[in-house]
């Protein structure tokens, strides 16, 4: 039983709160852009190099890096926006999804060519851990990790629930035409909504790669896990992102779960991590396209 | 209350979506105070008289003036600003946000007496106090009809522009609707109606355009145009 605990059911809620903070700007961008932004990985990638050139330049740990990580993210998602999206505001969706495609490939590049292509690490050595009982050791790195994304998404809640620009996000991701008879500022609000989901994107790449290691492909290859998280929690529906997130983290792990069998083998291999948020991806756009939150339909 | 009235004015409109024109040379104009209504076949141009009125459709010829201000093709925001509000026929509440927090996106662009607009529009319609906090997209037809008007009305306009509002309504409801429509023009409002239901809305209107393909057939006062045989014949079921 604490071998479930240990080493698949904790490390899947970690790797789903990592998600969550990728899948909510993922979420929020759909509801008020409306296209999928297939660039959101590339920015968590890059989020976790500007941390990673904060450690190795000044010597700090990677979480003293997340405001400079952050501004970083914030940065380079509204200069892509103001670049790459704006100028296809009116355009059909498929433009502004290719434009993504576009980006994600042109973050990946610069990110080889500043950084390199090999893989590197925040820290080398044994992480510490504590014993919380009998076999049940936890990581300090994924304290911290979990604590950091629920503060963060506690913050981006308060933000959305209390705020009159919050408010104003959820209006336009409700209904963007009514925004604009309204008279909200939409593309305040759009700014705004980069601001949220590239500080996010930022966080959850170093969290990614305090969690596991850097390299210029790690955010692109969550891209899947981002989107089946949205997708499950309802398109849309940033609270919806957060549940899909953690569900679909703790599926991953729980995959390769040798107990459920009753003997030693794995239920799958760890290699097919990734394939179980494609199924359950396609599972609910096959038989329940709006999610579990009654999002929006693709 | 002494202030004095503002009356809009729209004259030579010539507008579309694209290379059409739907609009083809239409004047109106309405005082604060007053309910105009717009009545006229489907396609005369109603709703894009409205829309381009409000700034989300350009205008290709004409002017349209809010006492001697020019406002011809404003966005829609500084629109809100000068004192209009639009509030279309479908998809005029945010459904996903609560009654009250529909209300606090009507009034973005305020800063003061925000209570005060609210309390008389919960005095307006009581049954939206009562629910304030349920998502809006749970409401009944009738109940998000009202909180779409209220909407409009949070931003504490001079003039209102309401796209058939009666639109998939009960004839009990109907009723109500016109009721509160009277009652805001009390405070003072313009109201610009484009009604469907024609004979209803004639009824309690100062006065009224017919369009028809983009063009002003008819005008004048409510009573007129509700015994006028043309109206009657075209519009009104050839009593």
């Amino acid at each position: 039983m604490t071998e479930l605990f240990t080493y698949y059911l904790f490390p899947g809620l970690i790797l789903g709160s990592i998600y969550a903070l990728g899948a909510i700007g993922v979420s929020l961008l759909f509801g008020i852009l409306r296209f999928a932004h297939f660039a959101h990985g590339d920015l968590m990638t890059f989020g976790a190099y500007v941390a990673f050139s904060m450690v190795t330049l000044f010597n700090i740990s990677p979480y003293m890096a997340i405001p400079a990580s952050i501004v970083g993210g914030i940065g380079i998602s509204i200069l892509i926006d103001k670049v790459c999206y704006r100028p296809f505001r009116q355009s059909k969706t498929i433009v502004l999804v290719i434009s993504s495609l576009g980006v994600s490939l042109m973050l990946r590049s610069i990110i080889q060519i500043f950084w390199g292509v090999d893989y590197e690490v925040y820290f080398s050595g044994i992480q510490p851990s504590i014993d919380v009982a009998e076999d049940f050791r936890i990581k300090i790195h994924h304290i911290w990790i979990m604590l950091g994304s629920f503060s963060l998404i506690f913050l981006t809640h308060l933000f959305l629930k209390n705020t009159k620009l919050g408010k104003a996000m959820r209006a336009m991701s409700d209904d963007s035409e009514l925004a604009l008879i309204t008279g909200i500022h939409t593309e305040r609000v759009i700014t705004a909504t980069w601001i949220i989901g590239g500080s996010l994107a930022a966080v959850a790449g170093i969290f990614l790669g305090i969690d596991t290691q850097l390299s210029p492909s790690m955010g692109w290859d969550q891209l899947l896990p981002l989107f089946a998280a949205a997708i499950l929690g309802g398109i849309g529906r940033p609270y919806g992102a957060i549940a899909g997130a953690m569900i679909i983290g703790v599926a991953e792990e729980l995959s390769s779960y040798p107990g459920f069998l009753g003997e030693n083998a794995p239920l799958l291999s760890p290699a097919y991590k990734t394939g179980v948020a494609f199924f359950i991806m396609v599972v609910m756009l096959i038989f329940k396209p709006t999610g579990l939150f009654r999002g929006r339909q693709f | 209350m002494n202030k004095k009235k503002i009356t809009l004015k729209a004259e030579g409109l010539v507008g579309g979506y694209g290379g059409m024109n739907i609009l083809n040379s239409i004047d109106i104009e309405i005082t604060q105070g007053e309910i105009v209504s717009i009545i006229g076949p489907n396609g005369a141009g109603k709703t894009t008289l409205l829309k381009s009125i409000f700034g989300l459709i350009e205008l290709k010829k004409g002017n349209i003036f809010l006492g001697e201000v020019e406002v011809t093709n404003q966005s829609p925001q500084n629109m809100v600003m000068s004192g209009l509000s639009y509030v279309p026929q479908e998809r005029n509440i945010f459904p996903t946000l609560t009654v009250k927090e529909n209300l606090d996106m009507g009034a973005y662009l305020r800063e003061n007496n925000l209570k005060e607009s609210m309390e008389s529009i919960f005095s307006l319609y009581p049954v939206l106090n009562e629910k304030r906090n349920q998502a809006a997209g749970e409401l009944s037809g009738g109940q998000q009809q009202m909180l779409a008007i209220s909407r409009g009305l949070m931003s504490d306009p001079q003039f209102l522009l309401l796209d058939e509002p009666t639109a998939g309504l009960s004839p009990k409801l109907f009723d109500e609707t016109f009721d509160s429509i009277l009652k805001i023009k009390e405070l003072g409002i313009g109201i610009l109606i484009v009604e469907q239901n024609a004979k209803k809305s004639l009824k309690i209107s100062n006065r009224g355009y017919v369009l028809v393909a983009g063009e002003n057939r008819l005008t004048g006062t409510g009573e007129s145009l509700l015994i006028n045989k043309e109206v009657a014949n075209l519009f009104l079921g050839g009593q």
